[in-house]
C-alpha cells in the first residue's frame, strides 16, 4: 500500500488529506503528519513514499531549503501550497519536487498525484501546466507550439475531454503531451535522484524516447 | 503612487542637472567678461604695433565670442564639445603665431589669458586631467614660440604674473566645479532614496489599508457563517451552508494570496466580477497567469464579455482563467452547462470557442492583436 507522510501547518488542511487519502481507491497510508517537516525525517514518516509539503510553514517565505534537502534525500515530494505564482511553481520543479499542487485543486488531484508520485509516473495539475506553459525564462526545455497549446487549454479548462474536444486530439494524447513536457523538464532541471527516476521510468514506458530529451 | 514615482526621477535628474547648468551659464559669463573687460582693451592698445595680422586677432576675438554664447547650454557642449575644443585651440595657435615674436607672453598676447575661460566652459563636466590637456594645448605653442622664435620682452616675472596665475585661478575653478558636481549627484541620490522610502511606505500604507477593508468585508460574511456553524444554528450538511463555506473560503483564499502589488486592469476587472458572482452564490476559481500585457480598453471589454455573461448567471462552481502570452491573451471560463445569454464577440482580433461536454461548459475568448 503507499504510504504517504503530509507535512501542513494547518489541522484541517491534514485532516482533508486523510479523508482523500482514506477514500481513494486503492486506499493510501498517512503514516504520520505535522507542522513541521520533522515528520518526514523521523520515524514512521522517513518511510512513507511521499511527501505532502506545505511550501508556507511560516512567514519566513518558501520553504525552499526543506524541499531541496527531501528530494536530495530521494523523497518524492507533491508540493501542496497557497501560492499560485508561476515563479514558485517552476522554483520547485526545478529543485526537483515531483509535481506541483495548489490548495484550490487538492481535492480533484491529491490521490492521483500521491498514486502518480509513488510509481515515478509524471503528474501535471492545471495550475503546474499554467505555469509550464507561460514559462519565458532562458533555460526552459524546448517545447512545441503544441506541446504549449495542450498545457495552456488544460490549465484554463481542468478537463481533458474538453482539451482534446478542442484541439481534435484523444484524451490519450492529450496525456501523452502533458507527460512529455513534464519529462522534459525533468531532464533540464537539477540533478536529482527522484529526476532520474522520473526520466527513466518514462523512456521504460515509452512516453519519450531517448532522442527527444 | 505614480505621481510620487515619476516625480522622485524627476527630482533626482533635476538636481544633477541644476549644478551643472548654472555654473557653466557662470563660466560663460566670465568668459565673456574677462574677454571684452580685460583682453580687448589689450588687443585695441596694440592694435597697430604687436601683430603681424590684425584680421587673424579678430577671428580669434570672434571665435572666443562664439563659444561662450553657445556653449552656456549643456545640449550644445554635448553635442559639439569637441569640434568646439578643435575650434578654441585652433584660435589659440593662429592668435599666438600672428603676434610678433617679441611680444609673446607680454601684455599684447590677449589670447593667452582669454583662451583657458573657453576651455573651462568645454571641460568643466570632465575630468581635471583633461582640462590640464586642454590648458598644455594652448600654452605650449606659446612657450615654444617664445623659446625658439625669440626673443621675447617679457620677463621671467611677466610669464609668472600672466600664466601661472591665470591658469591656477582656472584649474581651481574646474576643481571647484568637479567638487560641486560630486556633491550634486550624493544630493541627488540622497534625495531619490528619500523618495523611495516615501514611495514604499505610501504604498504600503495604501496595501494595509486595502487589507483592512477585505479584512472587514470578510468579518461581514465570514463571521456570521463561522458563529452559525459554532451554534449549531447552520448545519455542515445542509447544500446551501456547504456552498457559503465553499464561497468564503474561496474568498479568504484570494485575500490571502493577493499580491495586491501588479495593476492589471484584466485581472481587476474580472475580480470585480468574481465578486458579484460570489454574492449570487456561484464558487468561482479565478487563476491568472502569465505576462500581464496593455491591452487597448475596447478590446479588453469585448475579451471579458462572454465570461461577464456567464458568472453573472451561472449556478455552482466556475473556473475563470487569463493567460497572458507574449502574443495572446486568453480569457476562459468553465461552468455547469446552462442557458445562458452570451453576447457574440465581434471583433477581427479576438477569436471565441465554446466546447460542451459532459454537462459542462468551456468558452474562451483570445485577442491575437498588438497592445
Amino acid at each position: 500500500m503507499t504510504s504517504v507522510v503530509v507535512v501542513d501547518d494547518h489541522p484541517a488542511v491534514i485532516a482533508g488529506v486523510r479523508a482523500w487519502c482514506s477514500a481513494a481507491e486503492p486506499p493510501i497510508e498517512v503514516v504520520d503528519s505535522g507542522s513541521n517537516v520533522g515528520v518526514a525525517w523521523l520515524d514512521p514518516g522517513d518511510r512513507a513514499d511521499v511527501v505532502v509539503f506545505d511550501l508556507q510553514l511560516d512567514l519566513s517565505g518558501p520553504a525552499y531549503g526543506d524541499l531541496k534537502r527531501l528530494v536530495d534525500a530521494g523523497r518524492q515530494v507533491v508540493v501542496y501550497t497557497m501560492r499560485e505564482d508561476k515563479e514558485t511553481a517552476l522554483t520547485c520543479l526545478d529543485i526537483g519536487a515531483f509535481t506541483y499542487l495548489t490548495k484550490a485543486e487538492g481535492e480533484d488531484h491529491m490521490v492521483a498525484a500521491i498514486q502518480a508520485a509513488a510509481s515515478n509516473t509524471p503528474y501535471t495539475p492545471p495550475a503546474l501546466s499554467g505555469a509550464l506553459g507561460t514559462d519565458t525564462r532562458a533555460n526552459r526545455p524546448n517545447l512545441t507550439q503544441r506541446q504549449v497549446d495542450v498545457l495552456l487549454e488544460w490549465f484554463h479548462c481542468e478537463s481533458k475531454e474538453m482539451v482534446a474536444q478542442k484541439l481534435n486530439l484523444t484524451v490519450s494524447t492529450v496525456n501523452g503531451y502533458l507527460d512529455r513536457v513534464r519529462v522534459k523538464y525533468a531532464n533540464v532541471g537539477r540533478e536529482a535522484p527522484t529526476k532520474a527516476a522520473l526520466v527513466a521510468r518514462a523512456i521504460q514506458d515509452g512516453i519519450i524516447s531517448v532522442d527527444e530529451l | 503612487m505614480t505621481t510620487v514615482t515619476t516625480d522622485h526621477v524627476r527630482y533626482g535628474e533635476i538636481v544633477e542637472a541644476r549644478f551643472q547648468r548654472e555654473m557653466r551659464r557662470g563660466a560663460a559669463l566670465i568668459a565673456v567678461v574677462v574677454l571684452y573687460g580685460l583682453e580687448l582693451p589689450k588687443l585695441l592698445g596694440n592694435w597697430t604695433t604687436s601683430y603681424q595680422s590684425q584680421a587673424v586677432q579678430l577671428a580669434a576675438v570672434a571665435v572666443l565670442t562664439f563659444v561662450p554664447a553657445i556653449a552656456w547650454q549643456d545640449t550644445v557642449v554635448k553635442r559639439w564639445r569637441w569640434p568646439l575644443i578643435a575650434l578654441v585651440l585652433a584660435a589659440s595657435i593662429a592668435a599666438t603665431i600672428t603676434v610678433v615674436p617679441a611680444d609673446r607672453l607680454g601684455t599684447p598676447h590677449w589670447s593667452d589669458e582669454a583662451v583657458g575661460w573657453s576651455l573651462i566652459l568645454l571641460a568643466m563636466d570632465r575630468t581635471l586631467p583633461l582640462f590640464l590637456g586642454l590648458l598644455a594645448a594652448h600654452y605650449v605653442p606659446a612657450f615654444a614660440l617664445a623659446l625658439f622664435d625669440g626673443p621675447v620682452k617679457v620677463t621671467f616675472a611677466g610669464v609668472v604674473n600672466s600664466t601661472a596665475i591665470t591658469a591656477s585661478f582656472q584649474v581651481a575653478v574646474v576643481l571647484f566645479a568637479n567638487a560641486l558636481r560630486r556633491v550634486g549627484t550624493s544630493v541627488a541620490r540622497m534625495g531619490r532614496e528619500e523618495e523611495r522610502t516615501r514611495t514604499l511606505a505610501a504604498v504600503s500604507s495604501q496595501l494595509h489599508e486595502d487589507r483592512k477593508n477585505r479584512y472587514a468585508a470578510l468579518a461581514g460574511t465570514t463571521a456570521p457563517l463561522l458563529a452559525g456553524l459554532g451554534s449549531g444554528e447552520l448545519n455542515p450538511g445542509d447544500e446551501s451552508v456547504r456552498r457559503s463555506c465553499a464561497i468564503e473560503a474561496a474568498r479568504m483564499r484570494r485575500l490571502f494570496g493577493d499580491a495586491g502589488e501588479r495593476p492589471d486592469p484584466l485581472v481587476d476587472e474580472l475580480t470585480a466580477c468574481v465578486g458579484l458572482a460570489e454574492r449570487n452564490g456561484v464558487s468561482v476559481r479565478f487563476s491568472a497567469q502569465g505576462e500581464s500585457r496593455a491591452i487597448p480598453t475596447e478590446v479588453r471589454r469585448m475579451l471579458t464579455e462572454p465570461a461577464v455573461a456567464v458568472l453573472a448567471t451561472a449556478r455552482g462552481k466556475v473556473r475563470l482563467t487569463v493567460v497572458g502570452a507574449p502574443d495572446q491573451v486568453t480569457v476562459s471560463v468553465v461552468a455547469a452547462a446552462g442557458e445562458y445569454d452570451v453576447p457574440e464577440v465581434e471583433h477581427e482580433e479576438i477569436t471565441t470557442s465554446t466546447i460542451r461536454t459532459d454537462g459542462r461548459l468551456w468558452i474562451e475568448a483570445t485577442w491575437k492583436g498588438q497592445s
